[in-house]
């Protein structure tokens, strides 16, 4: 009760609006109805509502019967409907494209990273094959000492051109093979690389 | 309330929901049967928010593209069911030509003029009263957001709390906007 006269103090014709609508839920309605036989001032203004709408959709509905629409109900109604298949067979054969494109992308999304990787596997097999790319491993410094062949005592490996020198500085020293000249080392060469352990 | 103009219901009186229902399946004869039920209520509607018939006629058309395009996200659950739906779009296809009606009024002044000149209800049909032709340039100086809150109560019998929810504004000032837009009419009538 003190709730919808509270209301009724700051929205007195939205009150009354939902009354005369009947859209008022059934206490706030029994509320105002109460109210209502103690205030005249109310009622005339209920009344001055009432009357108010009855004019206006008295006036719209005679507005309307006397203008009747030009196009008719059937005419209107059918073209309307044309254009509506009209725009369904559109929709329907924009589907079909759509069905297409989703069926590709159908595949389970872990295909897609294996196949990449076997595509790549299978590029590096053929370079390798057809000796493009060597695949013979290029190990850093530090593990080299691990690996006797490799070893920096034995720095003629390193270097074929290395090797043969020291080949025929051997070969030399023993009395095989004689030098026609004296080995000569460039500024660059490091002396060590023509040392011997013998 | 009002409404001479109630959706007029075909021999077979499905509801609203059940003819959605088939729309969704395809049924252009369930769309048919919506678009003969809200015809007369629809067109008049838009008639009465954009001044011409011809416009409202083809506001009406595309209103039942974007249904037929959209039924599938109706949601039969939302406040106002069907009908609510169907005249919140209207009502934006109206808004929308507003709006761009508006970004070119200058270019389409001369498109007024006609529109004016049209007089839907002037020569053909019955012949309106004085009376009537005051009505119908009293409402066609009503604010927009009182006309549409006037119209949409009387032509889609909508509830109040339905049409300010389709309005986004709070139910009192839909109230507040139906109060004006009667009071403005009848001060415009006695002049």
């Amino acid at each position: 009760m003190a709730d919808i006269a509270s209301q009724l103090q700051d929205h007195r014709e939205p009150i009354l609006l939902l009354y005369l609508a009947n859209e008022l839920s059934v206490d706030d309605r029994a509320d105002l109805e109460r109210i209502l036989t103690s205030d005249a001032s109310l009622r005339h203004d209920l009344e001055s509502l009432r009357s108010l709408q009855s004019e206006v959709e008295g006036g719209l509905e005679d507005l309307d019967a006397a203008t009747p629409l030009r196009t008719s109900q059937d005419i209107s109604a059918r073209r309307v409907v044309r254009e509506m298949r009209r725009l369904q067979l559109e929709l329907t054969s924009r589907a079909p494209v759509q069905l297409e494109a989703s069926s590709f992308r159908a595949w389970p999304r872990w295909v897609y990273p294996l196949a990449t990787a076997a595509a790549i596997i299978i590029i590096v097999l053929g370079l390798w094959g057809v000796g493009i790319i060597d695949l013979t491993p290029s190990l850093p410094e530090q593990d080299r000492s691990h690996m006797a062949h490799y070893d920096d005592d034995v720095p003629m490996y390193r270097d074929q051109f290395a090797q043969e020198r020291l080949q025929r500085i051997l070969l030399a020293s023993f009395g095989g093979e004689e030098l026609d000249h004296p080995v000569e080392l460039d500024e660059t060469e490091d002396p060590a690389a023509l040392q011997t352990n013998g | 309330m009002p409404n001479s103009v109630a959706p007029t219901d075909s021999p077979v009186s499905a509801s609203d929901e059940s003819l959605v229902t088939l729309l969704r399946g395809g049924d252009m004869q369930a769309a048919e049967q919506l678009v003969r039920r809200y015809r007369e209520a629809l067109v008049r509607y838009l008639h009465r928010l954009c001044r011409s018939e011809q416009l409202a006629e083809e506001l009406h058309q595309q209103t039942w593209l974007s249904v037929l395009e959209h039924v599938g996200k109706f949601d039969a659950a939302a406040g106002g069911g069907f009908k609510a739906w169907l005249f919140r779009i209207a009502t934006n296809k109206a808004n929308d030509h507003w709006r761009s009606w508006g970004r070119e009024r200058a270019a389409k002044e001369g498109m007024r003029l006609i529109t004016e000149n049209e007089a839907p209800e002037a020569g053909h049909g019955l012949e309106a009263t004085e009376q009537q032709e005051k009505l119908r340039r009293a409402i066609d100086q009503l604010p927009e957001a009182q006309k549409q809150v006037l119209m949409l109560r009387y032509y889609s019998n909508l509830k109040f709390v339905e049409i300010a929810q389709m309005l986004g504004c709070p139910l009192n000032t839909a109230l507040g906007r139906m109060h004006k837009a009667m009071l403005k009419l009848k001060q415009l009538m006695e002049r």
